[in-house]
């Protein structure tokens, strides 16, 4: 047996596992703080670092000082700053590779903060946030302008009159060709010197002049008889074309009025934008903030929505961040999730005063814990407001009943001078005053149905327009906005955290609406008046010409009547 | 690591039992395919350093089975899938996992568990397999090695007496 034992390898064994222990505590700081940063950065896409990790075994705790987190859409900001954060670990669920957190203390938070060093992670694409389109337009009211775009329209009735006057061309054309191929009235002088032959010999030679003629007499009237019939067909085939190019006018003079209500339609200024001005004043500051909001919900809320993932049949599991392999889940005797904070008490560093709150029962496996996670943050006499009270839960403890709701209210915050850009060159300064604000944001099994309210009191609003559009509409809205301190805005925000609808109210809508109305009415009946004589001018001068075109084609059948009369003259003098 | 190569030779060479040397690669495979900081490893290293396994086998074959386990991983995290999500194994499973030793050393992970049962499975088989090639290459190989013209030109050379005396290797052959 003693060949098979090597006593002094309990003493290399104790060396080894005392070496390691050793090597491990001084290093745990160290491989905290880079599990902390590498969970982090894998989580929010940005870096995240810990200045300082600080493990204590007795009693078990660690504490970390200057954490913090980029912005990946700013990568030169932290979204999270915190100073201090401390907290007890529960030692026995550590041997389960659980972190239970009983009580955390978090100290010094800031949002916003400039960062020395870029946060950007190569190779992690930002969160893209969808940009406000700038659609709204200013109707158009300089009538002098208005008349060179009309004058330069395309118009159905003037398109028509002047095919008209194409086929009024091509009409002569063809006419003049057969006319030079008819019958003309020079045949018609030399059928009435043959006929006048004629007759001079049979009055000469009566009978035996008649019958020496009979002949000649029956080729001249047929001669005649066969220009006669040949000068009526293009006389009919005149009168046809004739008539066309008369129908052809009156149906281009159908379009006038349609013309008209086109011109109208297109050019007549459009006032529904103003019913919701305060869409376009606001899309810039509020749209954009939601949207952002909603872009980091879509990305966190699937660690809080059971990140195991189901394998076979009723077997889950979760993929580890720190470790390969998938993690399948066991029921346990004391199931615990592995992330645990019981309680974290909050406190917020800001220049302009003192924010303190508390979230509980923090973990992304809620459906082990069985408890929401709750967070209520108060700040009174602050700088910025007279107060702010924020409450939200994250409740995901049944998945097919998933709650999540943050309620903001902010009491009296001061208005600093806040520019909102309507379009490219038309800005609108508020100043002065304070605004009450109440965010109500509740995702309900992945439908939104959240409302906010802004109400401003004691305000001052001023706007500058810089474009070259010289409008009376701007200078209009101008003037009663600027008499307005004291209004409200609703946003509606309704739909599914990826397709959301953002309805935005406010009685600047009305005001703005009841402004511009009788104005923009006005100007829609000078932009008719307009249309229609520009319309009218160009058709008279077409219809002119076409009327005077015609005239001289019915001249041209006149003169075939001529020659008909002519030969039948002839006709009738023959025997 | 030609140090190792060199020692685990001569032993090979050697008078020692093949089955310290093959007990040892075998518990190298072990400690090579399974997790290395996890606790039941900890075990396989006071079994090692107590009972007189040969080190440099160990330290070899730890070597080439970790270099191994890098290319075994999607292998052994689909034999653990199989395994964890094996309705046959779910009591058991449950029954390990409420072991706080077990929950430790993560016995719920696809690859660990992928890898701990392989190096189980694997590990008589290897040891048979080992201790037989073991000794047929003591029977056949070495008295064949030792005749070879290159390895008495080896053995007379002055190179291998002059790295004999600086390393104080005794004949590897």
């Amino acid at each position: 047996m003693r060949k098979w034992i090597r006593w002094w390898g309990i003493a290399v064994f104790i060396l080894i596992v005392l070496f390691v222990f050793g090597i491990w505590y001084l290093l745990a700081d160290q491989i905290i703080a880079n599990n902390i940063e590498t969970t982090g950065e894998y989580i929010v896409g940005a870096k995240v670092e810990v200045g300082k990790a600080d493990l204590t075994i007795i009693p078990l705790g660690v504490t970390l000082n200057n954490l913090q987190v980029a912005n990946p859409n700013s990568p030169m900001q932290n979204l999270i700053e915190v100073d201090n954060i401390r907290f007890h670990l529960d030692g026995k669920y550590l041997f389960e590779r659980k972190v239970i957190i009983k009580d955390m203390v978090i100290d010094g938070l800031k949002f916003n903060t400039e960062r020395k060093k870029s946060g950007e992670i190569k190779g992690v694409k930002p969160l893209t946030v969808k940009r406000a389109i700038d659609d709204f337009i200013i109707p158009l009211l300089d009538l002098s302008k208005l008349k060179t775009f009309i004058e330069q329209e395309e118009l159905q009735t003037v398109n028509g009159l002047r095919a008209v006057t194409q086929d009024i061309k091509r009409v002569e054309k063809e006419w003049q060709a057969s006319y030079r191929m008819m019958p003309n009235i020079d045949d018609m002088r030399e059928y009435r010197n043959r006929a006048s032959v004629i007759i001079a010999d049979i009055k000469k030679n009566k009978i035996s002049g008649l019958i020496a003629h009979s002949r000649g007499i029956k080729r001249l009237k047929e001669e005649i008889d066969r220009d006669i019939k040949d000068l009526k067909i293009n006389q009919k085939a005149m009168s046809i074309d004739i008539d066309s190019l008369k129908t052809k006018k009156n149906r281009a003079l159908e379009f006038v009025e349609k013309d008209i209500a086109k011109l109208r339609k297109k050019y007549t200024p459009d006032i529904r934008g103003f019913k919701n001005f305060s869409k376009y004043i606001f899309k810039n500051d509020i749209l954009l903030q939601i949207d952002e909001g909603l872009l980091w919900y879509n990305k966190l809320e699937p660690l809080f929505n059971y990140i195991s993932k189901k394998l076979k049949d009723d077997y889950y599991g979760s993929e580890p961040i720190l470790f390969d392999g998938i993690d399948v889940q066991f029921s346990e005797h004391d199931p615990q999730p592995s992330f645990f904070i019981e309680l974290a008490k909050l406190s917020f560093k800001q220049a302009t005063g003192n924010l303190s709150g508390e979230i509980k029962n923090f973990t992304t496996q809620q459906n082990i814990s069985g408890l929401s996670t709750s967070i209520k943050l108060d700040g009174y006499n602050l700088d910025f407001a007279e107060s702010v009270n924020i409450s939200g839960l994250v409740d995901h403890v049944n998945e097919s009943e998933i709650n999540d709701n943050l309620t903001v209210s902010v009491k009296k915050q001061k208005i600093n001078k806040t520019e909102y850009q309507i379009i490219k060159d038309w800005k609108l300064n508020i100043h002065n005053g304070s605004v009450d604000k109440i965010f109500n944001i509740n995702i309900h099994n992945g439908n939104i149905i959240s409302k906010i309210r802004f109400q401003y009191i004691g305000t001052s609003i001023n706007s500058s327009y810089l474009g070259e559009v010289n409008s009376i509409i701007i200078s209009t809205i101008d003037s009663v906005l600027t008499k307005i301190s004291d209004f409200y805005v609703n946003i509606n925000i309704s739909g599914t955290p990826s397709n959301y609808i953002i309805t935005i109210k406010s009685d600047i809508d009305n005001i703005v609406d009841k402004a511009v109305r009788k104005i923009v009415q006005d100007e829609a009946n000078k932009v008719r008046n307009i249309i229609t004589q520009i319309i009218n001018n160009k058709k008279e001068v077409l219809i002119k010409d076409i009327e005077t075109k015609i005239e001289q084609l019915t001249l041209e059948i006149l003169k075939v009547d001529d020659i008909l009369d002519e030969a039948k003259k002839i006709l009738k003098v023959l025997p | 690591m030609i140090r190792q190569i060199a020692k685990l030779i001569r032993i090979l060479n050697s008078e020692t039992a093949p089955i310290n040397i093959s007990l040892a690669i075998c518990f190298g495979m072990v400690v090579g395919f399974t997790q290395m900081w996890s606790v039941h490893n900890l075990i396989i290293l006071f079994i090692i350093l107590f009972f007189r396994v040969n080190l440099s086998a160990f330290i070899l074959g730890t070597l080439v089975f970790k270099s191994l386990s890098f290319l075994l991983n999607s292998v052994f995290h689909q034999i653990g899938l199989s395994l964890l999500t094996a309705e046959v194994f779910r009591n058991l499973g449950t029954y390990l996992y409420n072991i706080t030793f077990w929950k430790f050393d993560r016995i719920n992970n696809t690859i660990v568990a992928g890898s701990i049962l392989v190096s189980i499975v694997g590990f008589l088989p290897m040891l048979f397999l080992l201790n037989f090639l073991i000794r047929k290459y003591r029977k056949h190989v070495l008295g064949y090695v030792r005749k070879t013209k290159i390895a008495k030109a080896l053995m007379s050379s002055e190179f291998y007496h002059y790295y004999k005396k600086i390393t104080g290797f005794k004949d590897v052959l």
